[in-house]
């Protein structure tokens, strides 16, 4: 019964697993999307060298700022005239380019406060980002979180029903032995105890057979598909964290579940031995 | 006196229409031994039930030592089973577990320390003479032997009371000969014993205290102890 009742919840658990990993390849790419989001400062015409090294300074310190990057007009004309040396005859037109201050932040949420405030500084003539993608990309990640959420907890009930059904089936297969022990006079608990640390063992051991799916599938990937670019880039691979981050909720849902499951599969321990009246 | 059984007016309707107890009034003494006979569906099992709280009664009361089991919570009710020695018709043994540890595993519950557990269940095996069995699983002893391990687990908790449904159901004469100086030597040592039987030649030989249940009511009581005929069984 242990060995069926584990393929059954490692089943499960990888099916929870693999939602769960798409879940969190869409919220990866939407913060690796986000990251990438710059602010661009363009200055007026004739701010001096120590103006633009002390809105440099300042912008640096401002909270949320990852990075700033300070372009000459000279270096963006250069690298606009390398770009397009082959395409377009440039040679007779006058750099239009401005000075420009390329900003990174922490976090995309960022960028419309400090857009505002550093519009506000004598220096600078406008500050650009792309609003729309940023507003996409905050629905993107709300949708993402309610949706994940929801079928992620959906999931995780459906495996509890699969889970305690599964162990049900042990106990009612020990109904007997239960019954000898509660008309011997062990308490509740006393009976129920091994049964919960069974089950909660077996959704240990079955989250870890989903782990080492979920590694095997990724050294399988990692051969098979050599080079990605973006956007498939954005989602996978899964870094580091978010990989540690999966593992530990499959372990922690699956001992959860084996722990709830065994629980509420035993809720009528206690009563087995004394008759219902006819 | 201080009766360690008593049953008030005592009913227990099945499907709202079957009688299996009617209107019983009986009280045991403490330190007594006695038989319950009568046929099948006299109301032997239904009274034993009724006693280690697997039935509540219909109507009236019962009392065991002096705890009135109708008031008892469900909560309490493990605690209260684990004052009584029972041993089933059945046997009732963990059919996964040695002789030994049938016996340990109830001696666990009562918090005792694991060598207290081991020599009380020890000792419990030597009273019914089984020591040398004590690693041996249910089903490699014989039908007598499964009765003793039973009896073994009973008298374990050292209970005042002593509750045998068919004891000597399945087993040969001289098993349920030895199976009933047991009783007498925990009889002798002040355990009171209430034991549910169809042998007309123990009941008669053992002269003690019998009930005769007739369709669900007290047929006769003996009250002493007395030799009874087989016929009246």
């Amino acid at each position: 019964m242990a060995i069926a009742s584990t393929i059954s919840i490692s089943f499960t658990m990888i099916i929870f697993g693999l939602i769960l990993m798409c879940f969190l390849s869409l919220f990866q790419a939407s913060t690796k999307i986000g990251d990438q989001v710059e602010l661009l400062v363009f200055l007026k015409d004739n701010v001096s060298a120590q103006d633009i090294n002390g809105l440099v300074g300042t912008i640096s310190n401002m909270e949320g700022v990852a990075s700033v990057e300070y372009v000459s007009k000279h270096d963006a004309w250069e690298k606009f005239k390398k770009y397009f040396q082959n395409k377009i005859n440039i040679s007779d037109i006058k750099n239009p380019l401005p000075d420009t201050i390329k900003v990174r932040t922490k976090s995309p949420d960022y960028i419309a406060g400090l857009s505002k405030v550093i519009s506000q500084f004598p220096q600078v003539d406008e500050t650009r980002y792309p609003q729309q993608l940023l507003n996409t990309l905050n629905i993107m990640v709300q949708k993402i979180t309610l949706i994940g959420s929801l079928l992620l907890i959906g999931f995780a009930l459906a495996s509890l029903v699969v889970i305690s059904s599964t162990i049900k089936v042990s106990v009612l297969a020990r109904r007997e032995e239960l019954e000898i022990l509660e008309l011997v006079g062990a308490e509740p608990n006393f009976i129920r105890m091994p049964y919960i640390l069974e089950g909660s063992f077996i959704g240990f051991f079955s989250s870890l057979l989903a782990i080492f799916f979920f590694i095997f599938l990724s050294i399988f990937l990692s051969f098979t598909v050599v080079n990605i670019n973006p956007p498939w880039s954005f989602f996978w691979p899964l870094n580091t964290s978010l990989w540690i981050l999966m593992c530990f909720i499959i372990v922690f849902t699956g001992t959860f579940i084996g722990f709830l499951g065994s629980f509420i599969s035993l809720r009528n321990v206690g009563k087995f031995s004394v008759t219902k009246d006819f | 006196m201080n009766p360690a059984i008593v049953f008030k007016n005592v009913s227990k309707i099945y499907h709202g229409q079957i009688f299996g107890l009617k209107e019983i009034n009986l009280e045991v003494e403490k330190g007594d031994f006695v038989f319950i006979i009568g046929h099948s569906g006299a109301g032997k099992s239904t009274l034993l039930k009724l006693l280690y709280r697997a039935l509540l009664p219909s109507s009236g009361e019962v009392y065991v030592n002096n705890m009135n089991l109708l008031k008892l919570k469900s909560k309490d009710i493990p605690v209260f089973r684990r004052t009584l020695g029972v041993v089933f018709q059945d046997v009732r043994l963990l059919p996964r577990k040695t002789a030994i540890e049938n016996i340990s595993l109830c001696l666990e519950m009562l918090g005792l320390s694991d060598r207290e557990v081991k020599k009380r269940a020890y000792k419990s095996l030597e009273l019914v003479k089984l020591s040398a069995k004590s690693r041996a699983f249910p089903n490699e002893l014989s039908g007598g032997e499964q009765q003793r391990l039973a009896i073994a687990r009973a008298i374990s908790y050292y209970p005042t009371l002593l509750i045998a449904d068919e004891p000597t159901g399945n087993i040969d004469l001289k098993t349920s000969w030895e199976i009933m100086s047991i009783f007498e030597s925990l009889n002798r040592m002040g355990m009171t014993i209430l034991i549910t039987t169809h042998n007309p030649i123990i009941v008669s030989k053992m002269n003690k205290r019998v009930i005769q249940l007739k369709n669900g009511q007290v047929e006769s009581d003996s009250l002493e102890p007395t030799p009874i005929v087989y016929e009246q069984i």
